[in-house]
Parts: structure tokens; sequence; C-alpha cells
């Protein structure tokens, strides 16, 4: 009897709710801090925003937001790699943080779910700093609805060099090597300088190949190098789409794939990468790059930006630079590879939040000009001081920044927050930018400035909502394709560049076709053009001039 | 008759009470979400609101070109590693019964758990360490002048399941043998000692005793994993992936994971669950009943 008491405790004891066990901050949990401070919750539900930022909330930055606003906020950052399974567990609990900050798939699963509110009304009510700071980018961050659920961050008023400063998936050299090799257009002193051919590249990898034996001549990684290649040509993209010829095509069938493909395997066959290379992880890719044994990347392998400052230790010239590949010399604009001149719309309000005013005021402020100040820059007199009326960036976050080095980023903000929260980036009346760093380092470092010499002739994608995005409501059909083959393509690819020579290439690469069209294709074909030609009229745009924006001259 | 054995034995039933209600919450009311494989479930929606599909989704699995491939694969790694496992936990412990040194037999022992306790994440990176074409293996036969270039052992499709069930055995052999040598130890020693009267030798002793008094546990282990045929793989095959081994490596778990929640096809992924829960329950029912008429032992 006693022990059937005792288990029965124990079981009850353990069914029972233990809210003080629960690390879970959801939007119900109504914990206040001190004073007048109020606190809303916060869930970085993507990897590259939990990555760039310290969620204890400690650094100068958050202080200040705190202080400026009266509004803390308590950071949820990803606990493992798997996104969608830490947001879908949230979203199913009914545990969804005040502000969910989501990217892609995951935004639009909230959005068509309904767990985040639209923004209109409250930018109306509780946003005139949003509205009359960021209204300009509202058009693209708008769903097909015609509402905003999303406010975007790092937002420049105009297409601007500062902006540019990213490493962006290219092709990157060893300039040492370039040197010793007499490569005539290392100083860039031309406009263009920046650009080479494939054809030219192939030759400096036989130059390579001849002239230093142990050096493995190209290292890449099966999907970023194709998207490399595609880029190459100048062709417009985005998402799953490339148009060309008026028309919308998959992204992995269209036009230029197949060539994108025989050139990798040329690549593979010709031993100018290594064998192995399908079975690389970032730290075999760290290891061969950061001593020295890497001549080129064709794309941004993983791996490439953490040996960087490994590498140039000791030789400043010792490093991997920028250049950018066109499939001949009549592409004369290329696209910067994914890249955006403002930050997609990722940062959301639950539905069920209580604490919307507060989240609102949060955000209206850091949209007025002293709030992106300090999102961009910081605190003066810790992370930047005046200097002859210009703002600049102390030492430490200045080479912190230029390297992108995540201990300095975290530990005082800078770099961190812009990403995230929306602000104005720049630039003021005068020109000045707001992200400060991004300006010194533009203007300043020797090697950015180097990186970005032809900046001018990018186009890049402003429409970075997921409006014209392939939706199962809309193309259920088309949807499941794209799921599929999703599955297997970017694999397949691998195998087809792997090959042992053309013709095996050729026969798997027309095997993944077949697979696809089985799975759908066409369908999925027809739905992307579809959606492309959609988004073009809806945006009083061509659809050849869908996705171009060039930059400032 | 029943209640009088319920009455007899009403204190027992007490006690079992409160587990027999958490393995109900726990194991049995989880079945029913498996409702959302005849539905399009979205979290949103809910139970109630999502619309109901009949069987589309086990359709679409059916359908699916892939699902003869990842079939073939999940069966060929779980056999593989059934088979291969069980033989070598049985001859480890076989041999390890014959080890007179007790200290010994114990450091044997326990360094052969040892694989056991270690993450597969770790031994996922050990062995990619050793087999890739600059790893310790190749090393070695470059070095002995056995070839002239690493050989590609991750790369080669053929090769995988190889690979696969040699960690796998690598990784469970010493705990899997600790139930067989808890069977050798109850084995009568008279046996033994008579066996040793008639000029029994080790070999035949093995063979003739050990062997025999075993195989029951064999039987009944064979059943209970036959039950995982269909289950077996996912953190293994995940973490040796590679996309030249993907038309080997493939496994319902790993296709399943990408298809159901990086795409939060639930009800994919649910279907496709009940799929394998229903196979792997119809294949316990039939290795018992072939167990039993071949050895005459069985589950039940």
């Amino acid at each position: 009897m006693i022990a059937f008491m005792m288990l029965t405790v124990i079981v009850l004891s353990g069914c029972s709710e233990n809210s003080n066990t629960n690390t879970n901050p959801s939007a119900n949990n109504d914990k206040e801090t001190s004073g007048e401070e109020e606190t809303v919750t916060m869930f970085l539900a993507d990897s590259w925003p939990s990555s760039i930022v310290d969620p204890s909330w400690t650094d100068p930055i958050a202080q200040e937001l705190t202080k400026k606003t009266g509004v803390r906020v308590e950071v949820t950052t990803l606990k493992s790699d798997n996104a969608d399974s830490e947001l879908n567990l949230m979203m199913a609990a009914d545990e969804l943080t005040d502000i969910v900050v989501a990217y892609d798939d995951r935004r639009t699963r909230l959005i068509s779910g309904g767990y985040v509110q639209p923004m209109d009304e409250l930018i109306e009510q509780y946003g005139p700093n949003i509205k009359k700071n960021l209204g300009p980018f509202f058009d693209n961050w708008r769903e097909e609805d015609g509402k905003m659920y999303a406010l975007g961050n790092w937002n420049w008023n105009a297409p601007s060099k500062y902006a540019l400063n990213l490493q962006i998936n290219t092709l990157y050299m060893r300039y040492d090597i370039l040197k010793e090799l007499g490569y005539g257009k290392l100083d860039r002193n031309n406009e263009g300088d920046s650009f080479i051919t494939v054809d030219e590249y192939m030759g400096l990898l036989d130059q390579v190949k001849n002239k230093y034996p142990d050096m493995v001549p190209a290292l890449m990684e099966g999907e970023d190098a194709y998207k490399t290649m595609l880029m190459s040509t100048g062709v417009q993209s985005r998402q799953n789409t490339v148009f060309e010829d008026g028309k919308g095509y998959f992204l992995y069938d269209n036009p230029y794939t197949s060539k994108a493909i025989s050139f990798l395997n040329k690549l593979y066959t010709g031993d100018y990468v290594p064998k192995g290379f399908a079975t690389f992880k970032q730290e075999e890719n760290e290891a061969l790059i950061s001593n020295g044994n890497v001549f080129s990347s064709l794309g941004n392998v993983s791996g490439l930006s953490n040996s960087q400052a490994a590498l140039s230790e000791g030789n400043d010239e010792k490093r991997m630079v920028m250049f950018y590949l066109i499939d001949n010399p009549d592409v004369k604009s290329i696209f910067a590879n994914g890249y955006w001149g403002i930050g997609g719309p990722s940062i959301m309000i639950s539905k069920k939040s209580k604490k919307v005013e507060a989240v609102m005021k949060l955000f209206d402020y850091m949209a007025t000009e002293e709030g992106s100040l300090l999102v961009n820059a910081g605190v003066e007199g810790v992370t930047y001081n005046k200097v002859d009326g210009k703002n600049v960036p102390i030492d430490e976050i200045a080479k912190g920044y230029a390297a992108w080095d995540m201990n300095v980023i975290k530990k005082y903000g800078v770099g961190g927050w812009f990403n995230i929260f929306p602000s104005l980036a720049g630039v003021d009346k005068d020109g000045n930018a707001n992200d400060i760093n991004a300006q010194k380092v533009f203007e300043d470092d020797k090697w950015v400035v180097y990186n970005n010499k032809d900046w001018q002739q990018f186009s890049y994608t402003q429409i970075v909502s997921s409006a014209g995005d392939l939706k199962k409501e809309n193309h259920p059909e088309a949807f499941e394709a794209l799921l599929k083959i999703n599955g297997y393509i970017t694999d397949r690819m691998v195998k087809a560049i792997v090959a042992p020579n053309e013709e095996a290439s050729k026969k798997e690469w027309d095997d993944a076709v077949k697979q696809m069209e089985a799975d759908g294709l066409n369908e999925m074909n027809k739905a992307l053009d579809e959606n492309w030609k959609k988004l073009a009229a809806a945006l009083g745009k061509e659809p050849d001039q869908l996705n171009v924006v060039e930059a400032d001259k | 008759m029943i209640w009088k054995r319920l009455k007899r034995q009403k204190q027992l039933q007490l006690i079992m009470i409160p587990m027999a209600i958490w393995a109900i919450v726990i194991y049995y009311v989880p079945i029913l979400g498996n409702i959302i494989a005849f539905q399009d479930y979205t979290i949103s929606k809910g139970f109630f609101d999502s619309p109901w599909v009949g069987f589309k989704h086990f359709e679409n699995f059916f359908n699916n070109q892939f699902t003869l491939m990842i079939l073939r694969n999940t069966i060929a790694m779980s056999v593989m590693g059934l088979v291969v496992g069980t033989v070598a936990a049985v001859v480890f412990a076989l041999l390890l019964n014959e080890i007179y040194n007790k200290y010994f037999k114990s450091v044997i022992q326990s360094i052969s758990y040892l694989p056991y306790f270690i993450s597969m994440a770790v031994a996922a990176t050990i062995f990619t360490q050793l087999l890739s074409r600059t790893g310790a293996i190749n090393e070695w036969l470059l070095s002995l002048n056995v070839i002239q270039e690493g050989i590609p052992f991750l790369e080669q499709e053929n090769l995988f399941w190889i690979i696969i069930t040699i960690q796998g055995v690598w990784k469970s052999v010493g705990w899997s043998s600790i139930i067989y040598l808890a069977a050798i130890a109850g084995i009568p020693d008279e046996i033994y000692e008579a066996s040793y009267v008639d000029g029994a030798d080790r070999f035949r002793r093995m063979w003739h005793i050990t062997l025999p008094a075993i195989t029951p546990t064999i039987a009944i282990l064979l059943i209970l994993n036959s039950g995982y045929l269909l289950q077996g793989g996912f953190e293994q095959q995940l973490l040796m992936y590679n996309p030249l081994v993907m038309d080997y490596a493939e496994v319902i778990n790993t296709y399943v994971y990408k298809r159901g929640l990086h795409a939060a096809e639930y009800s994919y992924a649910t279907a496709v669950g009940v799929f394998q829960s229903v196979v792997s329950i119809m294949l316990i029912v039939l290795v018992n009943r072939i167990s039993k008429k071949i050895a005459g032992q069985g589950l039940w």
C-alpha cells in the first residue's frame, strides 16, 4: 500500500506543470525586469542571426537600446543547426516568442500559417519613424496579398558602394601566386580588371599546375560552383528561377545548366580539383587553404573565410582575393551571387504577442536617425568617437569588422544587431553612413577596396520578399515537384561533376533530368515562368528587367 | 477464474497500475497522432481543421521512383547489420568464454564495450578520417607499396553498405555479446565436466554444448531485431553520407527526415512511419512463426 502511494506521488509529481524548468521564453510569459523596463522575447530562427549576436543582451548596443526605449529583449538563439525542427516545435507548442526572425520558407510558413501579424496598421498606429525612414522599402517587403508581415534590416537608402564590402560567391584566387605568375591585371588599374573570363581562368590554372605541382589549383563545392558558373553568364535569377530569352526556367534546368556542369566536370577530370572534393568537410577545406595549399576557390567554399587570417599571417599578400568570373568578354555586368542591396524582411511580430506596443516602440526607435546610428555604429565613446565632426569606429571594431571577427562583433554588437533589427544603414545628406564600419572598411581597408574595385558593374536584387515564390496554395503540383526534386538534385549534380569523362557526365545529368521530368519538372517550369511574369507585371517592370538594379555610378 | 487470480494478486496489480498508465500515455496515446497520415496536416489548422486526404500520402510514397531504392537500401543494411552483428557477437562471446584468466577476460570485455558509448558523430568522424583518400588506411597501404594512390573507400557506392556494417558491428559487438555471455554463464558445469571425460576438445565443447545452449537466446533476439528491419538506419547513414553514394546511402528514415522535417511535410512523414510500423509488426509475427516451426523457439 505504501509502495503504491509512493509510486502514485512520483507519477503525479512528474506529470504536474513545472514552470521553474521552462527555459523557453514564450509570448505568454509575463516576466518584468526591474523598474519601468518591459521585457519582450525574441527567437532567432536561423543559423546566421543566431551566430552573430550575444543573446545575453549585455553588449553596449543592447544596453543602450534598453536605456533609450525601456524595452529589454530576451533573446533565444538556435540550439542546433536544425532551424526547421526548433521553429516547428515552437509553432506546434504555441510558444512563439513576441518577435521571430526567420528567412525564406520558414518565414513563408509563419506568414501563411497565420502565426505572425501584418505590420501595416501597427506602423500607422505606433511606427511614425518606421513609416518616415523605411517607407521607401515597404514595396519590396510586401507579400502577394499586399500586406507587410516583416520588416527588413540593413537598409541602404541608395544603392551604395558602402553596401558592397561583403564576401559574395565568386572566384577567389591567391594574390601572391598571381604576382609570381606575373598576372597583368593584378593591380586593377583599369575598369573591369577584376573580371576574368573562364578561358583566362583556365589558363591560370594550367600555369599553376605546371609551376606548383603540389598545389591544389582549385577547390569547389558542387552547388556553389554551379551557381558561380551560372552567374558568370550575367543571367537573371531569383530563388529557384532563371529568366532567359523571355522565359523562366528552373535553376537546375535552364539553357546554361549543361555547359556549367560540363565545365565543372572538365575541372575534375583534368585534375584541377582534388579527387575527393565531394567528401570534403569544412575542416579539410580550412586545413588546405590555411596551409597555403590552394590556389583558387570557385565560389565561397566552407571554411574559406575562417582560413584567411591564418593564411595571411606574416605575409599580407598571401591571401585569397575576389575575382568575378564572366563567361566571355561580352558579359558587362554580373549578378553579385546571392547578394542583396537590402536585407530581406525577416523580423516579425507573432500574432499572439501581448507586448505589441513594446515591440513597436523598440522598432520605431531603431528606425529614427538616432536609433539607426546606435544599431549600426554603436555607442559614442564606447564603439566610436567623433573626430572632426565625423563618426570614427574604434580600432578594435574597425579591424574586427573588416576581418568579420565574430568575437569582436558579439562583444560590441556592432555588425550583429543591424543584421536583425530594422534600421537605416545609410546614407545621410552628407553622404555619411550609419554603418560607419562599412564605410570605413570600404574607404580604408586595402583589400576591401581591392575586392570591390568594379562595384559599379555589379547588379543585385532588390526584391527580397517572398512575393513571386512558388507556393503550395497557388501551384500545388509544382510545389510538390520542387520538394521532391530539391531532395536529390544537388547530389545528382555532384555525381555528374565527378563522372570519369564527359560522356559519363552527360549521361549522369541526362538521367537526372529524366528523373526531374518524372517528378513534375514541366509543371514546375510553367509555374516559375508564370510567377516571374506576374511579379514583373505587379511591379510595373519588364520581365527581363525584374531583378536588375544598377549600382550608383 | 481470472477474477480470482486478480483478487489474489490485487497488491501486485495496484503496484502495476501507475506504470501501466505511464506506458499507455507514453506509448499508446501518441499512436492516435498517426491520424495525420490521412490528412494534409498543418500546424496552424491542427487535427480538427486539416483536410482529410485518405491514402494520398501512401500513394505518393509508393509511386515515388525512389521508394524501391530506399526500401532496398534499408533492408540490405539492416539484414547485413543483423546477420553480421549477431554472428560477430556470438563468436566474440564464445571466444571470450574460453579465456581462463579472469582478469584478462575482464579487461578484454571492458575494452570491447567502449565503442558502444562513443557517439555516432565521433564514430563517423573516426571512420571518415581512416577511410579518406589521405586517411590512415591509405597512408599505411601506400607505405607498404600495396597501392600507388589512395583508394576512395568513401566514394564507392558498392562499399557503402560494407562500411556501415563494419562500423555498426565495431560499435556494438562488445555490448551485444553481454547477453550471450549471460546465457553461456547459465550452462551447468556438469555438462562440461562430462564432455572432458568423453574427451571432447575445446572446439567440440563450443560446437556441441555452448552453441546449442545459447540457440534459444539467439533466436529470441533475432525475432526481436527482425522487427527493426525497416526501422534501421538514420544517424549512421546521415553522418557517413556524401553525394557520390546517394543511391546506396538513402534509407527510409533519412528520406523522411529530409521530406518531413526540413520541408514540414508532417503528413507524408507520418504516412511513411505508419507503413514502417505495419510492416515491422508483420515481420515479427512471420519470423516468430518461422522460428517456432524450425527451431521450436518463439516469443509467444
